[in-house]
């Protein structure tokens, strides 16, 4: 039997929400953010309170920025993630995010360590209900705010929607075809058979649960009416998120199993044929882990349409593969050089006035300061109008870096720093560190 | 040997300085060279080596990347001709490279010359975005000449409670300065409200707060002060110059305690050091003028700070008071700086070196202040992270 503990959850939904038709409201990405940035802010809040180094870190998403190369590795950098860390990149359908917690539980059985899940999505043309958003699981062996177990998986050649290579938008089956063969009925299917198969309950979740109880099941589809369709029919509390953030694709799962953590339960997530369940018993802290997760959902603030700033089209600055692949520390993890009591970004290939004969040690910089100076530039070429920012970061360094795209700056102002993507010069997409206003 | 006080310059030129589409690269080092060299009343043959200040060749086609482009220009095989590049700082570092040569002994007559062809390409082609293009993959994500001088502008406001009129200020003195000047690229005077009602290019600073991109060139012929007392008709004396190097081009913004913001370390080291040489104590009191590096308009009002021509935070109120207009008491840019003479990278601090010592030999014409002796020329590389300093006198 696979099981394994929750012991860290973390989220990045953006604060824009737009309209998005009958189901509500969407979480609307800015143009600098996309489903690798999120997914850093989202391991980045999962690792915060926990120690102990993941061993693995397994990506999934329905929109990665690299169709191809990976994107694990690129999340693995900007969350300071050591480079022997086994990663792997799930990005083929949206039950991919419940798949990765199987593989998590998989390989916490087999003695790997601490497994990340990183889940997200940001919306492509064609997804009516989908939303932008990303959520990160550590799953490991030791005590967490709940246990994890996996249910049964179902796997049949039925296709809901797919994308063919160069397919700019979904394509989807004929609907009075798949609303009664398709993934609500897999989900069914399988959340039925999941709940015949139900352990006995242990510690709490036993006292809070009667005899005969069976566990609601909770639903993830590549559409909201449908699962909340299925759910209803299940017994399962419905979607509390959904109507403020969209269906997050891969991500959504691993949402709506967060928002779900005040009771034991199943999570069946289905996309065509293929389906997985998964049980979960909450334990101590998981109901302030649902809280969090449920406001973080509600949050946000209303705007009439996304941001439309592009992203310096056309922009073509100096790339070099050899050279981001040597500065690739001082770069998306930020270390700098500590010498004595002075922290040096970027490291100085000499010892600076002062310190000489000293050896500097490596120490990633703090991502929290205050605001020395700024601009809004309108000339740089790699987009609209660019503000950067002098930084005095928490930790005494100094730093220089562009605001976070919609974010206005001002000196002595507090801010924290968060993983954009700048441009994609020369043919790859580069991310840096960018300065956004404390909440 | 030092170079203070034994150094004369002896002749010196420059072209035009605006957007010179008629004219080439070769075409500019030739006209300011030849007409040093003619204004110094020598034979060509005489000259015996030169040292060529261009900062960015990208810009002409990659033509200026070493000093064979002189050669080329004004025939000057086989003689050596190095090519000196240090930011801003370019120009006068040539004319430093220079001056050193000749305080060795190496050489008795010697040109500098510096030079700048930006405007073969458009403004956005020219220094920004190249700024952010060519650029450390690592370090400069957003970086531009104009972004970085904003930075400092805000904070010096910030910190001293000055405002955007004040930094208006420095554009309309200098362009009214310019009106005197024929080669200036821009002569006609302009308003606060015009340099405040222009188009913004990196907040607070707009586009009358931002020297202009543009073609020039300027050359000096320097000898040993006894050869310049024996055969020149007038002359100048290099009293002091330095350089100082702060720190690397992208590096000097991310390393604290390197740059407050509110003015370039730089600057006063380089300062201090050619002040000492030229025994110059009280910058206000023993300059008759300054030309400093004015690529934006806060930068001219943290110089007279730095360079020692009033208390750090009254930048703003020397300007106000009118002493470092024409008339003044230390008269500020009176060729019209940075702002309206433009800024061809290589050639400034040749040019700037030139209108000082045209002060202090009586032949600045209209702009001429009236018995000056003594006069600083300074500009600043990069974002802040070199600066070099020439105090000029009279023979």
């Amino acid at each position: 039997m696979l099981t394994a503990s929750l012991s860290g959850a973390g989220l990045a939904l953006p604060v824009d929400r737009v309209s998005a038709g009958k189901s509500g409201r969407r979480c609307a990405a800015r143009p600098d953010e996309d489903a690798i940035t999120l997914a850093g802010e989202a391991v980045t809040d999962a690792l915060e309170n926990t120690s102990g180094a993941p061993a693995a870190l397994l990506f999934t998403s329905l929109s990665p920025p690299y169709e191809e190369g990976g994107c694990a590795q690129v999340v693995a950098e900007l969350t300071g993630l050591r480079s022997e860390l086994f990663t792997a990149d799930l990005t083929s359908s949206a039950r991919d995010g419940l798949a990765a917690v199987r593989l998590a539980l998989s390989l916490c059985a087999a003695g790997t360590g601490p497994v990340l899940v990183a889940a997200a999505h940001v919306r492509r043309d064609g997804e009516g209900d989908a939303g932008d958003g990303a959520v990160a699981l550590l799953i490991d062996d030791a005590e967490g705010v709940a246990r994890l177990r996996a249910g049964g998986s179902h796997a049949e050649e039925l296709r809901e929607r797919w994308r063919l290579p160069g397919d700019a938008t979904p394509r989807d089956a004929d609907p009075s075809f798949t609303r009664e063969f398709g993934s609500t009925r897999v989900a069914g299917l399988l959340a039925g058979s999941t709940a015949a198969a139900q352990p006995e309950p242990v510690g709490a979740a036993r006292a809070a649960r009667g005899d005969g109880d069976v566990l609601p099941a909770l639903v993830a589809l590549p559409s909201a009416r449908a699962a909340a369709q299925v759910e209803k029919r299940l017994g399962g509390p419905g979607d509390p998120a959904v109507a403020r953030t969209g269906l997050l694709g891969a991500a959504h799962p691993l949402l709506r199993l967060l928002c779900g953590l005040y009771s034991a339960g199943t999570i069946v997530a289905a996309a065509g044929g293929l389906a997985d369940a998964l049980h979960f018993e909450p334990g101590e802290g998981a109901a302030q882990v649902a809280e969090r997760a449920r406001a973080a959902a509600a949050g946000g603030h209303d705007v009439d349409r996304p941001l439309p700033t592009p992203l310096g089209e056309g922009f073509d600055p100096y790339a070099s593969a050899p050279r981001a692949w040597r500065e690739r520390a001082t770069d998306l993890r930020l270390e700098g050089a500590r010498y004595g009591t002075e922290l040096f970004y970027p490291p100085p290939p000499a010892a600076p006035p002062g310190h000489e004969g000293e050896e500097p040690r490596p120490q990633p910089l703090a991502r929290s300061g205050s605001v020395v100076t700024y601009t809004r530039d309108h000339v740089y070429p790699g987009g609209d109008v660019t503000t950067m920012a002098v930084l005095q970061l928490d930790d005494g360094s100094r730093f220089y870096c562009q605001a976070a795209m919609g974010h206005d700056l001002a000196i002595d102002q507090r801010v924290r720093l968060v993983p954009r993507r700048l441009h994609a010069g020369g043919g790859a997409l580069q991310y840096f560190w960018k300065a956004q206003p404390c909440r | 040997v030092p170079v203070a006080g034994q150094v004369a310059i002896v002749g010196s030129a420059a072209t035009r300085f605006g957007v010179l589409h008629d004219r080439g690269y070769l075409d500019l080092l030739a006209e300011a060279a030849r007409g040093a060299i003619a204004d110094a009343g020598v034979d060509q043959e005489r000259v015996q080596a030169a040292w060529l200040g261009t900062a960015e060749p990208t810009l002409a086609g990659l033509i200026g990347d070493a000093g064979t482009a002189l050669t080329e220009a004004i025939g000057f095989a086989p003689k050596p001709v190095t090519r000196v590049s240090t930011f801003c700082c370019t120009g006068m570092e040539a004319v430093r490279a220079a001056a050193t040569a000749i305080a060795a002994g190496e050489h008795e007559l010697v040109l500098a010359v510096g030079a700048e062809k930006m405007r073969d390409v458009t403004t956005r082609g020219s220094l920004v975005a190249r700024t952010a293009n060519l650029t450390h993959p690592t370090l400069a994500k957003g970086r531009t000449a104009p972004g970085q001088f904003a930075l400092l502008a805000n904070r010096y406001m910030h910190e001293h409670g000055y405002t955007v009129e004040d930094l208006a200020g420095v554009a309309v003195k200098n362009h009214e300065h310019a009106g005197r000047n024929p080669i200036a690229q821009y002569d006609k005077p302009v308003t606060v409200e015009q340099v405040l009602s222009a188009p913004r290019v990196a907040e607070p600073l707009g586009v009358l707060d931002c020297t202009p991109t543009t073609d020039g060139a300027a050359a000096l012929v320097l000898a040993p002060v006894e050869w310049a007392r024996r055969n020149a008709e007038r002359y100048a004396v290099i009293e002091g110059i330095a350089l100082a190097v702060g720190d690397g081009y992208y590096s000097g913004f991310y390393h604290h305690g390197f740059s407050d913001y509110l003015g370039f370390s730089v600057t006063r080291e380089a300062a201090a050091r050619a002040f000492e040489q030229a025994g110059v104590d009280s910058a206000r009191e023993q300059l008759d003028l300054v030309e400093c590096h004015d690529c934006f308009t806060v930068t001219e009002l943290v110089n007279y700070e730095d360079l020692g021509l009033c208390e750090r935070g009254e930048g703003g109120r020397l300007l106000g008071d009118g002493a470092t207009s024409a008339g003044g008491d230390i008269p500020v840019n009176l060729s019209g700086g940075l702002q309206a003479c433009g800024h061809p990278v290589g050639a400034t601090g040749v040019r700037m070196i030139k209108e000082v010592a045209d002060h202090v030999t009586g032949r600045a014409g209209e702009r001429q202040v009236e018995g000056a002796r003594r006069g600083a020329a300074h500009t600043l590389g990069g974002p802040g992270v070199a600066a070099c300093v020439a105090v000029i006198g009279s023979s």
